[in-house]
């Protein structure tokens, strides 16, 4: 559907491109959110990504996925406008991915009203270092695979095992501690 | 099993992070941009054009006309101005040759950069 509505662009019929932003402004505003930690700000880079992928439309190679491509002009402009070159991948010796069975009470969160379950868990990914819950939240919301979300990040594939790895265990200890303090 | 279920736990809880852009107008603003660029983009692709066959055109005409002009000027006026008309040839003719190659090359070199360039704003 993506190709259709970015053929139309280039055609000259520019109102098509508001059923992609309209798509994916959200998923924007989330990356930006994620590391700009600023409403105001997230939706300013939101704006720029869109007038960004606009102007470079013709350049988009159609190889990748329009949302891996947008999504990385969203990360270089939250970049930009925290004046980071790239996001953090802080390398842990300790860091050894084992097989290990996670504890999480999920079923506790699921007792909860679904604004307060929503709220709790944006509390929680906001504790989580930016790249921890930028890799969490394109390979489960987003669905991605570990290659895209390399491309998106620019962490090599190995990184992004690691950093998902150490994602979802601070995220499992953050959701135990608010509920055994919520009990 | 229990990874599984874990898996499952993630992706159920995630589903949730998704933020929502508060902004209601924020469609209407990008598109209000995106078509402002347009004719932008409109704008400049006109006045490139112009400025390519401008340039095509001073490109031919200045030699022309600085020859035309050279020539047509009177021996005895070169002399009267205490320059010698041959002398006049051997250094302005270079002179102007290097200093239109240089405009018309520093005029081609911007010219390219506008005509690849993708970013208006």
């Amino acid at each position: 559907m993506d190709d259709i509505y970015i053929r139309q662009v280039l055609q000259g019929n520019i109102n098509s491109y508001r059923h992609l932003v309209e798509k994916y402004k959200n998923m924007v505003f989330t990356i930006a959110r994620n590391i700009t930690k600023a409403d105001l700000v997230a939706e300013e880079v939101a704006q720029d990504t869109f007038l960004k992928a606009f102007q470079n439309l013709k350049g988009f190679k159609k190889k990748a996925k329009f949302s891996t491509w947008l999504y990385k002009i969203a990360v270089n402009e939250s970049l930009r406008r925290v004046r980071k070159k790239s996001l953090k991948f802080e390398k842990l010796d300790d860091v050894k991915m084992k097989d290990e069975v996670l504890h999480m009470e999920s079923d506790s969160i699921e007792q909860l009203h679904a604004e307060e379950q929503k709220e709790m868990i944006f509390n929680i990914l906001n504790k989580l270092h930016a790249s921890e819950s930028l890799v969490l939240r394109l390979y489960y919301l987003e669905e991605m695979n570990i290659k895209e979300i390399s491309k998106i990040t620019g962490f090599s594939p190995s990184n992004v095992k690691v950093l998902l790895y150490r994602a979802r265990k601070n995220f499992a200890i953050l959701v135990n501690k608010s509920m055994s303090f919520i009990h | 099993m229990k990874n599984k279920k874990l898996e499952d736990s993630f992706k159920k809880m995630m589903s949730k992070s998704l933020l929502e852009i508060s902004d209601r107008n924020f469609e209407d603003k990008v598109m209000e941009k995106v078509d402002f660029i347009q004719s932008l983009k409109q704008k400049r692709s006109k006045n490139l054009k112009l400025s390519w066959i401008f340039l095509a055109i001073s490109a031919v005409l200045f030699p022309v006309g600085y020859i035309s002009v050279f020539k047509s000027l009177n021996y005895e006026f070169i002399n009267t101005m205490g320059a010698n008309y041959q002398s006049s040839e051997t250094i302005f003719a270079p002179a102007f040759i290097l200093i239109f190659a240089i405009i018309i090359l520093l005029q081609i070199d911007n010219l390219l950069r506008l005509t690849y360039r993708t970013t208006i704003i």
